[in-house]
């Protein structure tokens, strides 16, 4: 229904003869009328309840169809709720079953408590899933306990330590884009305001590209504001015995479960803003059947210290690896990033040295930024290895850390440069099944002794890894 | 360690056709392949670099197209000559419990799967590959598509047990 909305405003709006619109308008009303009776009678035969460890659907009206679940079978119960059927009262419940070629069961539009109670119910029975529990005993409801909750404060703080650079990056490049689009059907206009625009260049100078930096830096921080308070509205982060849930967003409520055994890995970043307001904004990846791909990287804003220390411990165990030899990768790391993010960039835009000569001190101090960096970036390139986990730190102004089990390994890649092999530096990537840690330019040998331990680790224990 | 724990080279004979121990190398025809995927990018990149000046009209110096087309004439014959000595690199390896591929000159790579993590094995043939007798095997973990294991250049006998292998494996896991 929603879709035809925008032909409705369209034939609206759009200027046709007067007989071709009574056309068109009794087509559209033909489609709408049709569109209704066809909701009414599928929800009227819509109909689910739960029996015998079984959750069953029957649905369809001209033929019927019936669904049955074995409730041991559903892998993740999610509900999700837009602004329209917020407006109504009604949410959509997504379960999800293991298994690739089954299809995402979605109920859209039940109503809210019945939603919360099925999903509920479901989820009760996720909790108690994990083989090693025995029989999936189903009582009260499970427990949930309110871990972390974000106040409108809170998402003012998350929206200012966003990442600004990036997106002001990004959105500059958008810039780009939609300038080029443009130009396309001004063609003139645009060679006369390019050859404005360089003219414009090459003699203001500073001023001008300063205040253009500060402009994007500005864009980029509206939209993360504004993107942090549809997102992350009144977070809440519950616990419950063996999974998350987290119940956030504006115009959009998500409620999504996440079983602790389905998580791969946990990333965790701060940065110079974020640790001014001492908080961390974390990354839950977990591995879900190829249908329900879009709740595998769950976003967490705002955490405090101990809601990380929480975090790790719950999916980790009591932390082993903080005592554990800290590997650093190799000064060659330095030395390519700056190559490849400071001089190579430098070199391709040297030909701006023809409109202005003066342009080298911009050049000079890019390439002065960029040692910085990449003397940081090595500094926070370090790792650490316990026998079942490891905890990669990354990163330059911000700092990342990434932190998985060994048993949860998918694929290795070992890779190594020939301009480094004389080094004895090579580069190890971990997948897992929903994201990758790397390690990179590290001591070769270390490379090769980690990747035949994780193949072994991989190949004799028997933990699930989802 | 685990003392029971053997993950010893399956030789070639369990699957037949090849010899050798360490690496299996691919098969010889495959660099063909190679070649022709660079000769098809030269073909399209060589008229691009040659709009290229005529779009910039008077901006651009004479000499620009044919630094242009020198470039990419230059960057191919490069690449084939990295190919073609970095042929010799390329390799699979099938043991007791995981598989391997190892390829690059400039950029080595080596990649493994242990067999308990693949979830299914698939068997491809481009047009070229098809008329040279040649198939491409592609292991699928549940990690993202950019971890998917992938030998090309296999002659079609080859790839067929391979895959049966590697099928086999996988049932026999569950």
């Amino acid at each position: 229904m929603q879709a035809f909305w925008p032909v409705i405003v369209g034939i609206l709006f759009a200027k046709h003869s007067g007989k071709k619109i009574l056309i068109i308008g009794a087509f559209v009303l033909l489609a709408v009328i049709l569109t209704l009776i066809h909701t009414i009678l599928y929800f009227r035969a819509f109909r689910f309840h739960i029996e015998n460890q079984q959750f069953i659907l029957k649905k369809g009206y001209l033929s019927r169809k019936t669904l049955t679940i074995p409730l041991d079978r559903i892998q993740n119960v999610n509900t999700n709720q837009t602004v329209f059927q917020q407006f109504l009262g009604v949410m959509s419940v997504e379960i999800d079953t293991a298994g690739t070629s089954q299809k995402e069961l979605k109920i859209s539009a039940l109503t809210k408590p019945v939603a919360v109670q099925l999903s509920r119910i479901l989820s009760s029975y996720i909790e108690v899933q994990p083989a090693e529990s025995g029989e999936a005993v189903r009582t009260a409801p499970p427990e949930e306990k309110l871990v972390m909750q974000l106040t409108n404060r809170d998402l003012l703080k998350i929206g200012i330590s966003q990442n600004h650079l990036k997106t002001a990056v990004i959105l500059f490049f958008f810039g780009i884009q939609f300038y080029n689009q443009v130009q396309q059907y001004f063609k003139e206009k645009a060679a006369e305001y390019a050859h404005e625009a360089t003219v414009f260049l090459s003699q203001s100078g500073w001023a001008i590209l300063i205040s253009l930096v500060i402009f994007f830096l500005l864009v980029s921080l509206l939209y993360s504001m504004v993107r942090t308070a549809i997102l992350f509205y009144d977070l809440r982060f519950y616990k419950l015995s063996q999974s998350y849930r987290i119940v956030s967003g504006l115009l959009t409520r998500k409620n999504v479960l996440i079983p602790f055994r389905k998580i791969q890995q946990l990333n965790w970043e701060t940065g110079p803003i974020k640790k001014l307001f001492g908080i961390y904004k974390v990354n839950i990846l977990q591995a879900t059947s190829g249908v329900a791909v879009k709740t595998a990287l769950i976003e967490m804003p705002g955490c405090l210290d101990q809601h990380i220390e929480g975090l790790k411990s719950d999916l980790f165990g009591p932390d082993e690896l903080k005592d554990q030899p800290v590997i650093r990768s190799s000064r060659v790391y330095f030395r390519r990033t700056w190559i490849y993010k400071g001089w190579i960039p430098a070199i391709l835009f040297s030909p701006l040295l023809l409109l202005n000569w003066l342009y080298v001190f911009l050049l000079i101090t890019w390439i002065l930024f960029m040692l910085i960096y990449s003397l940081l970036t090595l500094k926070k390139s370090y790792f650490q290895v316990s026998h079942g986990q490891i905890r990669v730190s990354s990163g330059a102004i911000e700092h990342h850390f990434k932190q998985m089990e060994f048993h949860k390994v998918q694929h290795l890649e070992f890779s190594q440069s020939i301009f480094y092999k004389k080094h004895g530096v090579a580069s190890l990537r971990i997948g897992n099944a929903s994201g990758f840690i790397r390690l990179p330019f590290i001591d070769e040998r270390i490379a090769r002794a980690l990747h035949d331990y994780l193949l072994y680790y991989a190949e004799t224990s028997d933990r699930v890894w989802m | 360690m685990n003392p029971d724990f053997t993950n010893s080279i399956i030789l070639p004979e369990n699957l037949p056709q090849l010899e050798g121990t360490g690496f299996n190398p691919v098969d010889r025809k495959y660099i063909w392949i190679l070649y022709i995927r660079y000769f098809f990018w030269t073909a399209v990149l060589i008229p691009i670099a040659w709009i290229f000046p005529v779009i910039l009209k008077e901006k651009a110096p004479d000499f620009l197209l044919w630094a242009l087309i020198g470039l990419v004439v230059i960057s191919m014959i490069a690449s084939m000559v990295v190919t073609k000595i970095g042929f010799t690199c390329r390799g699979y390896l099938i043991r007791e419990k995981d598989i391997a591929y190892k390829r690059g000159l400039i950029r080595y790579k080596l990649t493994s799967i242990p067999f308990n993590r693949i979830q299914h094995v698939e068997l491809n043939q481009g047009v070229l590959a098809k008329r040279m007798g040649l198939a491409t095997i592609k292991v699928y973990t549940a990690g993202s598509s950019s971890d998917d294991l992938e030998i090309p250049g296999l002659p079609i006998e080859t790839a067929g047990q391979i895959r049966e292998f590697l099928t086999g494996k996988i049932s026999a896991d569950e």
